[in-house]
């Protein structure tokens, strides 16, 4: 293998590798241990290597009722569109994989103009429509927003992933007496399950990611943590955003710890080469 | 015809079933989509090109809004960041996606596992944390200034800053489309090449980069698309001015309360936008074709 | 205990009829090979007879009741596939108790069914392992005791050790056809791999262009091919061109003159000529060839001689026989087919003046 790869060889040729890997390194991990010193920093002076350790801004940030609600409200929009999304989607991921039916390809790539569109002109418009639906500033409101950004992810991956399956797995249940639905739900779906895990990771992040139409849709209400991250960035001193940051990093952290095996194996790769 | 003989049996019944279970299955999706983003987006184009009070057709709205001198700056200023952006990316994820494809070693294990964090770290997060990082006497001028360098560049709230903080948020996604095209070259294709006589240039010139050119292509305009319809990134690492259009918008929206120029503004976006689209959905049919 | 019948089969895919109006019957307790290049429409068949494809036209009979309506779960039918056909999240026991379970069956007599297949296999002690865990040749008796375990009327094979390597190939056919026997199930059994269809089956279906073309005894359509695609299928064969004289009742090959016994063919008809390399003798009083290549086998030698008129032929000899390459050797045709439209004739001795002809 390591032959397919010419550029790789000789000494000066391996030292160059090695910077380039040291300056994309600290390139990536840079800003995020930036962040990670500046929540614990009473003050950091410049240019001081390493502030001066406190504890002080967490108790700030955590003591602050804003923060609790939206805390709260996170937790409660973006598992929801989740769902809701991996409930939609799902089997439609599955017709688009296994189901012959008019029209499909062109459906297929219809979800792609979710990603064509420029998101802030249609927050506008959709606060047009949610407005006449009485649906401002209420938590319906905010999910149907989160719903839209993790569409393609529940399409597509699963789709991938449905595809990937060989069908022989499925017509053996067929033989050995299971019906249509029974074959879904104890063969494909359980086989199918890490590209769904991963899509569904994908796509709560992107939900609970989803800042610029809560803030058009949700004010004031219903403001979720990347919402009030803006005021936090913009209004106050450095280390409340750190800590604030590192809160609303720790859900994506703790699934991705769950996740990691099934990204290892390739499901991440699969998903973006349907 | 012996065919003549038998009791023809129609089985279209099955083929129509299917298509029906398949249509039922993608509807529910389907119907998000045309209620939020479908019936939105062409409510917004229709909305620009009605005058006030209703009836006919008018593009005095397009007029009035080209003829701010600010935000024609701002236009050119969203689509040169965004081919910068763009470049950046591309030239540094598709070394990385090669080495990744054609190498085993620890140092390619431990670049695959970080080339991906950035895709699981929220923009917001990702905004802030390069603020921190590039900003004046921030992480980097403290090391600069620890090596004896006194005059610090501008790194942040300016076009570096968005064009630098997009290089770290998309690479991950531009890797992995790019790794994924990778992963299907057959590797007899390429030792075949080298088996010939061509060099690493040449073959990467001759086979793989022809090879790879529908995720190519596809890689690019998702890229040109999410850069240029960004909002967090230049809204917190960016200047004031000129700013890049969805920061643009939402300043018409939520500062001017001037709603009309924010739509028509999403619409010449979205215009540029589909522009490029065009070509994302050319690529993606052509392999889809090329999958049948 | 059980008859399949196929009336009048056919399926297209689009332009691309895959199986065109096949009729066949399996006998009871029978183990029909379903033989054929790649494309024949043998898979097409048998996936049709398991339910996972609807004919256009036609019907599946097995007992003399009619399936072809059934969907594949409520059909007799257990179909083992080519390759990674095992659950991969399912130990062994639970892949082969899936289809126990969803017949209700109380756990002991569940668990009874999944140690006797498993005996019945040869594995008894690998029911709690994953699949990753077993190698191809214990996966693929996984698959069969899967397979039989459901006691279904009829056994379906599509290639199942196409993806064994050579030597477990041979060992795990003749230990299916072993256990076919044992349990007298009827079987339909897809290869395109003709030695191993001539091993394993009590009949063959040889398949072409979606039609069959021939179905008979593996013997049988060794010895008396009925067209010349079958001829050249099934076993070596060399096809010769040759020549109608049928006022002197001669079939003219290159140098050589055979008898034809009766001459359904117009004088001067073109025709081919199969001859098996074993029926293609060494004598000095035969045909005289130079030797082009002789290849050692192992117990015997194949001999490819270049006869004028003809082309290259190939035979078979003994060790002790070995003649040297570039030298001449006398050939003699003791028998062969000869093809034209219609019935293949069947060709005997030489021609009896064979002087007489040489003008």
């Amino acid at each position: 293998m390591s032959t397919l790869w010419p550029w790789a060889a000789g000494t000066f040729r391996r030292a160059a590798g090695a910077a380039a890997l040291l300056a994309l390194a600290s390139f990536i991990l840079g800003p995020l241990l930036t962040l990670l010193v500046w929540a614990f920093a009473g003050t950091w002076l410049f240019p001081n290597l390493l502030p001066e350790f406190s504890l002080r801004w967490w108790a700030f940030v955590l003591g602050n009722a804003d923060v609790g609600k939206a805390i709260r409200m996170s937790l409660m929009s973006a598992p929801v569109a989740t769902l809701v999304s991996a409930v939609i989607c799902v089997p439609a991921a599955y017709a688009f994989a296994r189901l012959e039916f008019p029209a499909k390809r062109v459906l297929l790539l219809s979800f792609l103009t979710a990603n064509a569109f420029p998101k802030i002109g249609l927050y506008v418009s959709i606060a047009t429509l949610l407005y006449r639906l009485d649906l401002m500033d209420t938590l319906t409101g905010v999910i149907l927003i989160q719903l839209i950004n993790t569409l393609l992810f529940m399409i597509w991956i699963p789709t991938g992933t449905f595809r990937a399956i060989n069908r022989n797995l499925e017509e053996a249940a067929r033989d050995a007496g299971a019906g249509p639905l029974r074959t879904f739900f104890q063969i494909t779906l359980p086989i199918a399950l890490p590209g769904i895990i991963v899509a569904g990771l994908f796509a709560f992040i992107a939900a609970f990611d989803e800042a610029q139409g809560t803030l058009i849709v949700g004010t004031p209400n219903h403001m979720t943590m990347p919402v009030l991250m803006y005021n936090l960035v913009l209004s106050y001193p450095q280390p409340v955003g750190a800590v604030f940051s590192i809160l609303l990093s720790l859900p994506s952290l703790v699934l991705l710890l769950f996740a990691q095996r099934y990204l290892r194996a390739g499901y991440l790769a699969a998903g973006y080469s349907l | 015809m012996s065919d003549a003989a038998l009791i023809p049996r129609p089985r279209r019944g099955v083929g129509l079933r299917q298509g029906a279970l398949g249509l039922a299955l993608v509807l529910p999706p389907l119907l998000v989509l045309a209620f939020l983003v479908a019936v939105p987006a062409v409510t917004a184009v229709i909305e620009t090109l009605t005058p006030e009070g209703g009836g006919g057709l008018t593009f005095a709205n397009y007029a009035r809004v080209l003829a701010v001198r600010t935000l024609r700056a701002d236009i050119a200023f969203t689509v040169g960041i965004t081919l910068l952006s763009v470049a950046v990316v591309f030239a540094l994820s598709y070394p990385l996606a090669l080495y990744l494809r054609f190498s085993r070693g620890g140092a390619a294990r431990v670049l695959g596992v970080l080339f991906v964090v950035p895709l699981f770290v929220p923009v917001v997060i990702a905004s802030f944390a390069m603020i921190t990082f590039l900003v004046n006497h921030g992480f980097v001028s403290t090391m600069l200034y620890q090596a004896g360098v006194r005059a610090f560049p501008r790194l942040v709230y300016n076009g570096t800053g968005i064009m630098l903080t997009q290089v770290w948020v998309n690479i991950p996604f531009a890797v992995l489309i790019l790794g994924a095209g990778l992963q299907a070259i057959d590797d007899a294709l390429i030792d075949g090449a080298r088996d010939v006589g061509a060099g690493p240039v040449r073959t990467f010139l001759s086979i793989i980069l022809p090879l790879n050119a529908v995720p190519t292509m596809i890689a690019l305009t998702l890229l040109f698309i999410g850069v240029f319809g960004s909002f967090t990134i230049p809204y917190l690492v960016g200047g004031n001015a000129p700013a890049m259009l969805g920061v643009t918008m939402t300043n018409y929206l939520t500062q001017y309360l001037q709603r009309a120029e924010a739509v028509t503004i999403a619409v010449l976006a979205f215009v540029i936008a589909s522009v490029v689209g065009a070509v994302y959905v050319a690529s993606v049919s052509r392999r889809e074709r090329g999958a049948m | 205990m059980a008859r399949l019948e196929l009336a009048g089969l056919s399926k297209r895919f689009g332009a691309h009829a895959a199986v065109r109006d096949l009729t066949l019957e399996v006998r009871d307790g029978e183990l029909m090979c379903l033989l054929g290049p790649s494309g024949c429409g043998k898979t097409t068949t048998l996936r049709m007879i398991g339910g996972f494809e609807n004919p256009d036209a036609g019907d599946i009979r097995i007992d003399g009741r009619s399936v072809v309506d059934l969907p594949p779960e409520r059909r007799p039918t257990a179909m083992v596939f080519q390759r990674y056909n095992l659950w991969p999240h399912m130990t062994v026991e639970g892949n082969i108790a899936f289809g126990l379970r969803l017949r209700r069956l109380p756990r002991a007599r569940i668990e009874a069914k999944v140690r006797d297949v498993l005996a019945l296999v040869g594995l008894p002690d690998v029911a709690r392992k994953y699949p990753h865990q077993l190698s191809g040749g214990q996966q693929q008796r996984v698959a069969v005791a899967r397979a039989l375990v459901l006691e279904p009327k009829l056994l379906l094979l599509d290639e199942p050790f196409s993806n064994l390597d050579a030597r477990l190939r041979v060992h795990m056919r003749e230990e299916v056809k072993q256990l076919q026997r044992e349990i007298g199930i009827t079987t339909v059994f897809v290869t395109h791999d003709q030695e191993e269809a001539l091993t394993i089956a009590d009949r063959i279906t040889v398949m072409r262009d979606g039609l069959a073309e021939q179905v008979d005894t593996p013997s049988r359509l060794y010895a008396n091919p009925r067209t010349l695609f079958v001829a050249d299928f099934i076993g070596t064969m060399n096809i010769l061109p040759a020549r109608v004289h049928a006022r002197d009742g001669v079939l003219a090959a290159g140098p050589w003159r055979l008898a034809l016994p009766e001459t359904p063919w117009p004088d001067g008809a073109e025709v081919r000529l199969a001859v098996r390399p074993e029926d293609l003798v060494i004598d000095p009083a035969g045909i005289l060839a130079p030797v082009r290549r002789v290849m050692n086998l192992g117990h015997y030698l194949q001999v490819l001689v270049d006869v004028p008129g003809v082309g290259t032929v190939r035979l078979f000899t003994d060790k002790e026989k070995a003649p040297a390459e570039g030298r001449e050797i006398g050939l003699r045709i003791t028998r062969g087919l000869a093809f034209k439209d219609g019935e293949p004739v069947a060709i005997g001795e030489p021609a009896r003046r064979p002087a007489d002809l040489r003008r």
